[in-house]
This record gives C-alpha cells, sequence and structure tokens, in this order.
C-alpha cells in the first residue's frame, strides 16, 4: 500500500474515475461530498498522504475549506482537480497551500504521476 | 563523503524552425542544460505549467501562440509568474527589447548570440526564487489561446480604463472632473458613495436616499476634521442600499506629491481591489494638474493680496454682465472707491499695515454684497464694484453700507494700534447700452468728487459737480 488519499468531490462519476484511476496504483482511497465532509474526514484521518480536492461543491467550497483547513494546522499536500480556471481562484488555492491545479478531464496516467510526486511519504 | 551533484537546470526551449531547435537544443545541453523542446508555444505553455522547468527560451515572434503571448500567459500563471523567460529576436532593435521587457521577460537576446545566451540564462536562474512546486495541469483539449485571448481583453481593458481617467486631465475644475470621473466608475462598477479629498475640495456622491448615514461612512473613512465642509452630490447611479463591505480607501500620489484621498463604498459582492488599485492609481495626475491648472487661473484672475479679482477678470466679468444689462434693459450700477490719505497709512504704518489694511477692506467688500456682484481690485488702493440689476437710488444705499462698514472695520497693526481707515465712494449707472470704460469714467468723476468735497462719502453721478470741479480747475490752472 502507498497510503491513504481523500477524494472531496460531489460527482459521482468523477469519484469513481478517480478511485479507478488510484487504486491499482496501490493507494488506499476515501471519499467526502462536499467541504464540511472533507474536514471531518481530514481530522478523523490523520494519515492521510494527500488530499484531492473539487472547487465547486454544495454547502462549502474548496477553497474555503482549504482556507479552513490550513488555518488549522500543517496537514496533507493539497491537491485541486476542478473545471474552473480563473486564474485568481487558482492564486486563491496556491496562497492556500495547494501544491497543484489539475483542469478536468484529468489523463489517469498523469494524474498518478502527480499524485505519487506530490503523496507523504508512507 | 557526500558530494552534491551539481544541479542539472531544465530549460523549455520553443523555436519554430526544426533545424534551428535541433541545433540550440543541442548547444544548450552542452552548455550543461537539460533541455526540453518544442516547435510551437501552445504545448510547450501546457508542459510548462505542468511541470514549471528552471527557464523558458522562446522565440519573438513564431506563427500561431508568439513569444511575447507565452511570456505573458506565464507571467500571468500561479505555477509559472517566477519562472525566468529569455526571448530570442531576429532584429535585435531597442522596439524588440521594449516589447520583451513590457511582456515581462526576464532578458532579450539576440538570435545567433550563443554565449550572451547561456549567459543570460545562468544569471535570471541565479536571480530567481526557487520554485515551490505548484503546477498547472491542463487537458490536451483545452485551448491555450482561449487564456492568452482572456489576458489580452483584459490588458485592453485596463488600457481603456486608464486612458479614459486621463482623458479627465482636460476637466476645467475638480468639482467637474470628480463628476466625471464618478460617471466613469459607475460604468465599470457598483458602489453606494464615492468620495474624494484634496486640499480645496472635499466632494461626496452618494444616492439621495441615504446622503446623511454617507456622508459621516465618508468623513469618518477620509478622516475629514469636523469643520470641514463636503460638497455633497445627489448621484442617481449610486446604489441605494444603506450598508455594505467597509469603504477602501487609497491615498493618491502623483510622484512624489501626495494630492488626496479616494473613499469608495462598493456594494456586497463587487468589491474588485484590481479595479480600485488602477483606478486610484490614474487618477492622481489628472488631479494634480487639474488642481494645477485651476490654481494657475486663479492666479491669472485674482489679486494675491486681498484674494477678490484683479482689473483685467473684473473687465472681462463685467463686459459680461453689461451686455447682459443692455439685452434684458436691467439697471446696472458701478461702484468705484479709493481709501482716504491712503498713503498716510503706508507712512505710518510701512507698507505691511498698508497690505493689511488693503486685504481687510477687499475682503469686507467681498462679504458686503451679493455672490452675483462683481467685485475687484482696480489698482493701488482703489476698488470697484459691479452691481447687476440695480438702479441708482439702491446702488446708493450698498455704497452707504460699503463706507459705513469700512469706517467700522476693526484692522489692529502689529503693535496693537487700530488703524482706522474711510473710502470715498463714486456711484454711476449704465445707460443706453454703454461699456464698461464711459462707466468707469463716470464713476471715477463722482469717486473724484467725493474726494474733493470732505472724504469719507458718497457722490452720484456727479455730472454736475463734475462740471463744477472741472470749472474750478480751470480757475486754479
Amino acid at each position: 500500500m502507498r497510503g491513504k488519499v481523500l477524494i472531496v468531490e460531489d460527482s459521482t462519476t468523477m469519484r469513481d474515475q478517480l478511485r479507478r484511476a488510484l487504486v491499482p496504483a496501490g493507494y488506499e482511497v476515501i471519499d467526502a461530498r462536499d467541504g464540511v465532509e472533507g474536514i471531518e474526514m481530514v481530522k478523523r484521518h490523520p494519515d492521510l498522504v494527500l488530499l484531492i480536492c473539487d472547487v465547486n461543491m454544495p454547502r462549502m467550497d474548496g477553497i474555503t475549506m482549504i482556507e479552513t483547513l490550513r488555518a488549522e494546522g500543517p496537514m496533507a499536500p493539497i491537491l485541486m482537480l476542478t473545471t474552473e480556471g480563473q486564474p485568481e481562484l487558482i492564486q486563491k488555492a496556491k496562497a492556500a497551500g495547494a501544491r497543484g491545479w489539475i483542469i478536468k478531464p484529468f489523463d489517469p496516467r498523469l494524474l498518478v504521476k502527480a499524485v505519487s510526486s506530490l503523496a507523504r511519504p508512507l | 563523503m557526500f558530494i552534491p551533484l551539481p544541479r542539472v537546470h531544465e530549460v523549455v526551449l520553443v523555436e519554430f524552425d526544426q533545424h534551428k531547435r535541433d541545433v540550440l537544443a543541442e548547444r544548450l545541453r552542452i552548455q550543461g542544460f537539460s533541455v526540453e523542446a518544442f516547435g510551437c508555444a501552445t504545448r510547450a505553455a501546457i508542459h510548462t505549467l505542468a511541470s514549471p522547468p528552471s527557464a523558458v527560451v522562446a522565440d519573438l515572434w513564431m506563427p500561431g501562440v508568439s513569444g511575447l503571448q507565452l511570456c505573458r500567459l506565464l507571467r500571468s500563471e500561479a505555477a509559472t509568474e517566477g519562472v525566468p523567460i529569455i526571448l530570442r529576436g531576429k532584429e535585435d532593435t531597442p522596439k524588440e527589447r521594449f516589447w520583451a521587457d513590457r511582456a515581462g521577460a526576464s532578458a532579450y537576446v539576440a538570435k545567433g548570440r550563443m554565449g550572451e545566451l547561456a549567459r543570460s540564462l545562468r544569471k535570471a536562474i541565479d536571480a530567481a526564487p526557487p520554485h515551490d512546486g505548484f503546477f498547472q495541469m491542463y487537458p490536451e483539449s483545452l485551448d491555450i489561446r482561449d487564456r492568452i485571448g482572456r489576458l489580452l481583453d483584459q490588458a485592453l481593458f485596463e488600457s481603456l480604463l486608464a486612458s479614459e481617467i486621463r482623458a479627465l486631465s482636460t476637466c476645467e475644475s475638480l468639482t467637474r472632473m470628480f463628476d466625471l470621473f464618478s460617471q466613469f466608475l459607475c460604468q465599470v462598477t457598483t458602489y453606494r458613495w464615492l468620495a474624494i479629498a484634496t486640499e480645496d475640495l472635499a466632494a461626496l456622491h452618494t444616492h439621495a436616499s441615504n446622503g446623511e448615514s454617507a456622508e459621516l461612512e465618508a468623513r469618518a473613512a477620509l478622516d475629514l476634521p469636523a469643520g470641514r465642509r463636503i460638497e455633497r452630490l445627489e448621484d442617481d447611479d449610486a446604489s441605494a442600499l444603506p450598508s455594505g463591505p467597509a469603504p477602501l480607501v487609497r491615498k493618491l500620489h502623483f510622484g512624489a506629491i501626495r494630492v488626496g484621498q479616494l473613499a469608495i463604498a462598493c456594494c456586497e459582492g463587487a468589491v474588485d481591489l484590481d479595479l480600485i488599485e488602477l483606478v486610484a492609481r490614474e487618477i492622481a495626475g489628472p488631479m494634480r494638474i487639474v488642481s494645477l491648472v485651476q490654481e494657475t487661473r486663479r492666479l491669472a484672475s485674482h489679486d494675491p493680496l486681498t484674494g477678490i479679482y484683479n482689473r483685467r477678470a473684473f473687465s472681462e466679468a463685467v463686459e459680461r454682465e453689461l451686455a447682459r444689462a443692455t439685452r434684458f434693459d436691467a439697471p446696472l450700477s458701478m461702484l468705484l472707491f479709493d481709501i482716504d490719505h491712503f498713503k498716510r497709512v503706508n507712512d505710518h504704518y510701512g507698507h505691511g499695515g498698508g497690505d493689511q489694511v488693503l486685504a481687510a477692506v477687499g475682503e469686507f467688500c467681498q462679504r458686503a454684497v451679493r455672490p452675483y456682484d462683481v467685485t475687484a481690485r482696480w489698482g493701488g488702493e482703489e476698488f470697484v464694484i459691479a452691481l447687476p440689476q440695480t438702479d441708482s437710488d439702491r446702488a446708493a444705499l450698498v455704497a452707504e453700507r460699503i463706507r459705513i462698514g469700512v469706517q467700522d472695520l476693526e484692522i489692529f497693526h502689529d503693535d496693537g494700534a487700530r488703524i482706522a481707515v474711510s473710502v470715498s465712494v463714486g456711484v454711476t449707472t449704465q445707460r443706453d447700452g454703454e461699456g464698461l470704460a464711459p462707466l468707469i469714467n463716470r464713476a471715477d468723476v463722482a469717486m473724484y468728487t467725493a474726494k474733493t468735497s470732505g472724504r469719507n462719502r458718497v457722490c452720484v453721478d456727479a455730472e454736475p459737480i463734475a462740471a463744477l470741479v472741472a470749472e474750478e480747475e480751470r480757475a486754479a490752472g
């Protein structure tokens, strides 16, 4: 096993796609459907090696979520995965500690490469 | 022992011509760089954003997306904003260098100068901050030209905005300029109120429905002292919302000179910081120019000692009033007066005392008449007042009021002594569409009569007396 990855994403299809890419590469995948659930999951799983996070979600968006998490202390590396591409949003995510911004649709091979280069070593 | 290997710098190379690209890539590899070469800027951009290299070397002009566009794009993206970019041009002209610089390139190197390119690369890489590893991965389907297009639109919008604001420098007054400025600003953003404060003017644009509260907010934001007047203008374009985010305040500088302050209360959800910064940066120059022009105009038309009109400005204003009086068949009267024994004041109290008297009399006259009457220093110790829509009888009353007022003025010299002064006033009224010169002449004769008949008095239309004086003079002469 290469560690636990949390996916915060409201689309079931997208969660399945991510799972299909990451599980064969050796990652354990857990998920949350919005920012509020995401924060709960992060607290419940201190052993995460990476967090993959959508931007537009109900209840709490991804950027607010990572800003909230960052204010609470150090945490696993964050990768944003979204259809959004506005430079201001990307800057905001970077400032909040995100390590990368991937625009959907993603290439599973490149995604796994990005995940393995960013994920915290076990 | 652990000897760190020298770090290999990865360079993304963009060159349209395949042969030249291969040659250049090879030469850079010989110089110790690791090179990823691309024939078009689009693919190079996607690669560079996804795994930011140590530096980018690109051709300035290329078919499709140019090196300049690539440079602007990489500068605007979070993943590549700090990556050194070297642009190569064929012509090596100042214009090419200028464009490369303005696009955000770290350096410009003319094509064919391999040594210079390698040196510039190392220098730029050494100077660049270490990259934080942030990357942006875009799908192949994403058209990078869309992002470049949006960037160009943004740049065009900003430059249009800047040029519109700069055009305000032709306004004749700060008040007018602020009015046009607010009209312009409401086209690009929404605000509850907008205020500026300079040394000469504090003004506020707000919706009629919340003028009072907006004034309180603006006063606090601009830190205006309680006594300072703020011109409040009702503005239909302002939002009628009673509250919103805290106002943004920006100090306005033109070079090293502080021009004033701008405060804007944006509406909820319409706080555009970049826009406000741009506007605050651009408006300072026009404000400085307009206030300088206003000041120059004031100096050209006002007497610096008394603060009232000088002879030239008076003549211009009164010629207009005379024409109007003739057209509407309305009476216009004129007072010309002179401070009695002014030479004695100067001799006794020095020129400082004389200046004090002139300033006090000028200031008093301005206060003593209606706003549309025209008051001026005619020259020396002579003052003149034009009274539109005033017949001879009423003009005589005004003249008498002024004579008594001057007599009662409490002017104190530095040594504490009161300087008592009086004036001799000549009064006349316009006849049959005549111009300024005959009117002044008649008023002058009346004033002369007042002088010769004992001073500190008013003489109205002294024609018969003037004739007498002339006879006396002839007899004396």
